[in-house]
């Protein structure tokens, strides 16, 4: 492979790996919070998952040459990582979990089915994989954002504020990390025409919830997919990181 | 002299799914390309990306297989799917109480009693693999095997 490819496979994988592994930490922080034990279950099953996903994009990432997936996670430091800003946020309530959980399901899917359009054979095996796996955590929180919009005054309440909370940290989710050319080039949708997909698909299933559509947020100052990250990320790296910093020698 | 494929294939059949005791990684129809010659490669083919079980049952195949010397990796070439398990499969996770794999979208008949109303309770169970259900008849919940 061409040494200008293996980068740019390499800078197009890195995000979507980090995205799924602050998304998995995220997801386990409410192991044993969430509100019910099914759901218990249901957040235990959907971030491992989550972990396995973003192993699978640092192993890829490995064989083209990037650092192993240990390396990756416990000694990058924040201004290293390209995950969005977006799933480095606290999770805040119930309520916030799911309305930004469903808004990176949605995208996520759309990400995955772009992907396949890039000419890489073992990327292209793994999507296979993972788009089977991510389907049900679609479902699983389209379920949720249903029970909330139709679950009485409080949740109702909770959901609107969180809608308010979560929609203004939505713009850097959208982007690839890659050039206008490189991202042509690789055969993938501007990150542009990603978002109005997105918008496409979730607009009317607020409406079918009788949920006001947000406003456009304003743009932000901090970009995840440049390194520009809010400090929840190195908040959430020393908390991930602190048990291994103990005694960084040992093996595990 | 070179193994035969069936002396390699119920050697693999001797090596348990760590999740569900009974059932081999050949009844979860886990193997892939198998090539038998002057080397052993077996191709496992993961049920769930983030199994934690991965790597212990990497390591039992190759435990199993270990007089040649085998070739053993996880491949993704052939995404499994809950279709792969065999009848024999299917015929233990019941044996289990656990129900095999049901169409899409339709609750499986309870693995307890038999009756077919039962109800969804959860896509999600104790495995990545696994999702719960109920039966009104026999009043008892249950796990199958999700279809994926």
């Amino acid at each position: 492979m061409e040494q200008a490819m293996q980068e740019a496979l390499i800078r197009l994988v890195t995000p979507i790996a980090d995205d799924e592994w602050i998304v998995g930490h995220r997801g386990s922080e409410w192991l044993g919070l969430a509100p019910e034990l099914e759901e218990d279950l249901a957040f235990s099953s959907i971030h491992q998952d989550e972990m396995g996903h973003a192993l699978f994009f640092y192993e890829l990432l490995h064989a083209l040459g990037a650092p192993d997936p240990d390396r990756q996670v416990y000694a990058r430091p924040a201004e290293a990582w390209r995950n969005a800003c977006f799933v480095e946020m606290p999770n805040g309530d119930w309520a916030a979990t799911v309305v930004r959980r469903y808004c990176y399901e949605v995208f996520d899917r759309l990400r995955l089915d772009a992907l396949t359009a890039v000419g890489f054979p073992p990327l292209r095996d793994g999507l296979k994989k993972i788009q089977r796996e991510e389907a049900y955590h679609l479902k699983h929180f389209q379920l949720w954002m249903e029970l909330l919009a139709n679950g009485g005054e409080e949740a109702r309440h909770r959901l609107d504020a969180a809608l308010a909370a979560v929609w203004p940290t939505l713009p850097d989710l959208f982007g690839w990390g890659l050039g206008e050319a490189e991202t042509t080039a690789l055969g993938l949708p501007s990150a542009r025409a990603l978002k109005d997909a997105w918008v496409r698909e979730v607009r009317p299933r607020f409406e079918s919830w009788h949920l006001s559509w947000p406003n456009d947020p304003p743009s932000a100052s901090w970009n995840g997919r440049e390194g520009a990250h809010t400090p929840h990320l190195s908040e959430l790296l020393n908390t991930m990181r602190a048990v291994r910093e103990l005694a960084p020698d040992a093996p595990w | 002299m070179a193994p035969s494929a069936e002396e390699i294939l119920s050697k693999l059949a001797q090596v348990m799914d760590p999740e569900i005791p009974g059932l081999s990684i050949v009844d979860m129809g886990m193997i892939g390309r198998l090539e038998v010659g002057s080397t052993v490669e077996v191709d496992l083919l993961p049920t769930y990306l983030g199994c934690p079980a991965l790597d212990v049952i990497r390591r039992r195949v190759e435990e199993a297989l270990r007089e040649y010397h085998p070739v053993v990796r996880w491949s993704f070439e052939v995404p499994w799917s809950s279709e792969r398990i065999t009848p024999a499969g299917r015929a233990k996770l019941l044996e289990w109480g656990v129900a095999p794999p049901p169409e899409e979208g339709t609750p499986p008949p309870c693995p307890l009693c038999g009756s077919s109303d039962t109800e969804p309770q959860s896509r999600f169970g104790p495995t990545l693999c696994r999702a719960l259900y109920y039966c009104r008849h026999c009043r008892q919940p249950f796990e199958a095997i999700k279809p994926m």
